[in-house]
């Protein structure tokens, strides 16, 4: 009669094998652990965090603070002779980056600064690839409702847009001495006079960044 | 025996204490200064008003440190309450200050409320 398997005993060196095995992969496992970064909340208004080769909502920041506030000294940017603000449209702001960027990050921080500023109100209404905001246009649709009272419903109120905020992203990836890599982010924007078609303010903002190539994102 | 050893302990301990004695402070209490930045020339800052009523400041540092000085500063807005004004133009901005060299650091109010200012002045550490 064979012996039961299970209760053969086994060899040393098999269990000791084993047991290294595991221990190993234990050990790895709680390395990892150690590593591991706790989350912490972070102030934007005091946010020393590491920065990476990438860009930051601190990089969109400053290049919007900086533009906003060229646009604003550069002496062209006035107010309506009636003392209204001037309505800007968003048009196309292209990301010619190999991060994946919502160029909205940077308009609205534009929009909101340049509003606070008492001179420029950006609509909704209009936009290149049709209103941010399709509400104001279908409320209109609603003069045929039957339950709205027509006399609610707005008529031609919308503001045509004065200026066009246009521009890009543009990526500068080089390798530099010592195997380091240097990527150069451009922020460009135009402010046009839609009536005119000239450019009120064209602006450039570069951001740069020097690091291990190993952390680049492409 | 036991007096010997304190004094030079004592001795050291007042002298650590009188090297964090906090420097005077500055004349113009709009400007605030860590102790990062205690090597730079800092000036008072210059506010003018331009001609659409915002207030503008300019600040000129000298570093006289044989290297470049990574400054940041960071310019709260006031409004007539004493309320920061929340804007992009009080997040904190980045400079390389060149050695040897004088550099104007500037920042202008977002909007003609703004009618005080508060700037720090603090190394880059990250």
């Amino acid at each position: 009669m064979s012996p039961n398997p299970k209760d053969t005993p086994m060899p040393f060196n098999t269990r000791s094998r084993r047991g290294f095995m595991l221990g190993g992969a234990m050990l790895l496992l709680s390395a990892c652990a150690q590593g591991e970064m706790a989350t912490q909340r972070i102030d934007s208004r005091n946010d020393r965090s590491a920065i990476g080769m990438g860009l930051d909502n601190r990089d969109f920041e400053e290049a919007a603070r900086s533009m906003v506030r060229g646009m604003l000294e550069s002496g062209r940017l006035q107010a309506r002779p009636d003392g209204s603000p001037r309505v800007m449209a968003i048009s196309r702001i292209t990301n010619d980056t190999t991060l994946r960027i919502n160029t909205n990050q940077l308009v609205q921080l534009i929009s909101v600064e340049l509003s606070n500023s008492g001179r420029v109100v950006t609509t909704t209404a209009v936009g290149l690839e049709g209103p941010s905001d399709p509400l104001s246009e279908r409320v209109r649709g609603l003069s045929r409702s039957g339950i709205v009272d027509r006399n609610t419903v707005p008529g031609r109120t919308v503001v045509a847009p004065d200026l066009s905020l246009s521009g890009n992203i543009i990526q500068s990836t080089n390798r530099v001495d010592g195997g380091a890599t240097r990527v150069d982010y451009i922020f460009q924007l135009n402010l046009t006079n839609i009536r005119n078609g000239i450019a009120l303010y064209q602006g450039n903002e570069t951001i740069t960044r020097v690091g291990s190539g190993r952390t680049v994102s492409w | 025996m036991m007096s010997k050893r304190l004094l030079p302990l004592l001795a050291v301990g007042g002298l650590l204490s009188a090297c964090e004695t906090p420097p005077p402070p500055r004349a113009d209490p709009r400007l605030i200064l860590t102790p990062a930045v205690a090597s730079l020339s800092v000036g008072e800052p210059v506010v003018n008003a331009g001609p659409d009523g915002r207030l503008r400041v300019n600040v000129d540092i000298f570093n006289g440190n044989g290297f470049d000085f990574p400054l940041r500063y960071q310019t709260d807005w006031l409004d007539e309450t004493g309320r920061p004004i929340t804007t992009l133009q009080s997040r904190p901005a980045f400079r390389s200050l060149a050695r040897a060299t004088i550099t104007t650091i500037d920042a202008d109010a977002p909007a003609p409320r703004a009618r005080n200012f508060r700037m720090t002045l603090d190394a880059d550490t990250r």
